[in-house]
């Protein structure tokens, strides 16, 4: 086998798990804050892809569409956010998991009928801007440019999401609610928005997801199922609500898939899922520190 | 400053607070003195709006508390420090204090440099993890976290709990600061003395009932009182 090729592929086993880690992040930053299993996380990315599709081809599809669609999505998605959280998650705080898990399955349901609606069930697609389509030749291996621009966005929102929760007021207070949410109200703090906005921001990076997804995939109803279970699975071997724990299992998670595919290609989906269970059964809690 | 006026507080279906009455004058240190599971922390939680009662009112600075949720209770000025500490053990001894800072409008602010200096173990252990700190010095964390919060008025459940003999001196004289420095206590506690060293004045709560309110000679000298309901 030659070995650039197993190194480009890895490579690009490695850009996709930038996504999964993005999208992941925001799993379980709400997981960690709000301590909300956000099943419709999934959805909010699919969400994010159509938007990505509809401005794209607003622009006809041209570089500077990418551009806008790449910053605009998450916007989009942070608002669709902010309505759900303020209209219904709020008030449903105090329930248990089971009634957020079923609430967030409600709201998956209702997302994916809403995005049939809006785009249909046709195949969409993205073009990638120029300056990242096509490949280059990097110390003699060849990789495709939009997955060296992963490769760089990735670390980017590692980088910002850990200066948001150690450096900024909201994040501190949010590692202080995501413990005790009554003692941070006792200080002055009204938690509720803190919450919003830990929300607003997880939902947010699953639309970055979608949207940086866009050129790499055709964009259509169901691709919120793979990314959701995917993310979970995720998020429970990197420790829940552990930022650098998602970023670890979705590097796992995409280098296994990318080495599945290489060397048993006919078992190439069952092997990331095979990694999980290995590690789940030797860190049952996870690889870092649960919040939980 | 702060009226209370037979309150009836449950935790679910258990009635705790049966009718209990009590006020803190402006620039008093009041201590609630009893037993555990007298209902002490109760009253505490109940005034701060945590544990809001069924029945009765709770009047601070004239207006009533019903229905005013914890953080505008602490915006208008309480502060509560409780039994178990909490702190925040992710954060560090800055953090704990940085993000319960609150500006107000008095001259005399309670920042990090003033907090520092009530408690000067604080300032060298900033950079620690609240979680790694002594029982003592989480104490210590948790008043001084309350203080940023610049509140009129601060509930302090039974902080000298656990404290070795030494450091419940060193508290004696915080609180007395606290008091000079224009802030009104209410104290609960068990360790009888120290809170009677402390305080202006007292009551005597069981069984959730107060059973005695009196100054603090009656309550050094009374005898029966102190064996019927504060001796364990």
């Amino acid at each position: 086998m030659d070995p650039s090729a197993v190194i480009s592929l890895l490579l690009v086993g490695l850009a996709r798990a930038m996504i999964l880690f993005i999208v992941s992040a925001g799993l379980t930053f709400v997981l960690g804050v709000l301590r909300v299993p956000n099943v419709a996380h999934g959805s909010l990315y699919m969400i994010g892809a159509f938007v990505a599709f509809t401005i794209a081809t607003a622009f006809g599809q041209s570089s500077a569409g990418f551009w806008f669609a790449l910053i605009l999505a998450p916007l989009v998605v942070a608002a669709v956010a902010l309505i759900i959280e303020r209209g219904l998650l709020s008030h449903l705080y105090q329930r248990e998991h089971l009634m957020l898990i079923l609430f967030t399955f409600g709201l998956m349901l209702i997302l994916n009928d809403l995005v049939k609606l809006i785009w249909g069930a046709e195949y969409r697609s993205v073009t990638p801007p120029e300056i990242l389509d096509g490949a280059v030749t990097l110390f003699g291996f060849n990789i495709p440019r939009y997955s060296l621009f992963l490769l760089f966005v990735g670390p980017l929102v590692a980088v910002g999401l850990w200066f948001l929760s150690n450096k900024t007021r909201l994040g501190k207070i949010a590692r202080a609610a995501s413990v005790d949410r009554e003692m941070v109200g006792v200080l002055g703090i009204n938690v509720s928005w803190v919450f919003a906005a830990a929300f607003v921001i997880g939902c947010a990076l699953a639309g970055l997801g979608g949207a940086l997804v866009a050129p790499t995939t055709s964009i259509s109803l169901g691709m919120d199922l793979t990314i959701i279970i995917e993310s979970f699975l995720i998020v429970i071997i990197g420790g829940l609500g552990n930022t650098w724990g998602a970023l670890i299992g979705s590097i796992l998670f995409g280098v296994s898939q990318s080495l599945g595919l290489l060397f048993f290609p006919q078992f190439a989906i069952a092997f990331p899922y095979a990694v999980v269970v290995i590690v789940l059964l030797l860190r049952p809690r996870g690889l870092l520190r649960s919040a939980w | 400053m702060l009226e209370v006026q037979d309150i009836h507080t449950y935790y679910g279906l258990s009635h705790i607070l049966f009718g209990v009455s009590l006020r803190v004058e402006r620039g008093e240190v009041v201590c609630l003195l009893g037993r555990n599971g007298a209902g002490k922390t109760t009253t505490m939680r109940s005034i701060m709006g945590l544990t809001p009662p069924r029945r009765g009112t709770i009047t601070f600075k004239g207006q009533t508390t019903a229905g005013v949720p914890p953080y505008l209770l602490a915006r208008r000025g309480i502060a509560y420090v409780p039994d178990d500490r909490r702190i925040f053990a992710d954060l560090t001894v800055g953090e704990n204090l940085e993000i319960a800072a609150r500006h107000a409008n008095q001259k005399a602010e309670w920042d990090k440099a003033r907090v520092f200096e009530l408690f000067p173990v604080l300032q060298e252990k900033q950079a620690r993890k609240g979680g790694h700190l002594s029982g003592g010095e989480q104490k210590m964390l948790a008043m001084a976290r309350a203080l940023m919060t610049n509140p009129e008025f601060i509930l302090l459940d039974e902080p000298m709990e656990g404290l070795a003999p030494l450091l419940v001196r060193a508290l004696e004289e915080q609180i007395l600061k606290l008091k000079q420095a224009g802030l009104t206590v209410l104290l609960a506690e068990q360790a009888v003395n120290s809170a009677l060293r402390v305080s202006d004045r007292g009551y005597v709560i069981d069984d959730g009932h107060i059973r005695f309110a009196a100054s603090i000679n009656e309550l050094r000298e009374n005898q029966e009182i102190r064996s019927k309901y504060l001796l364990v």
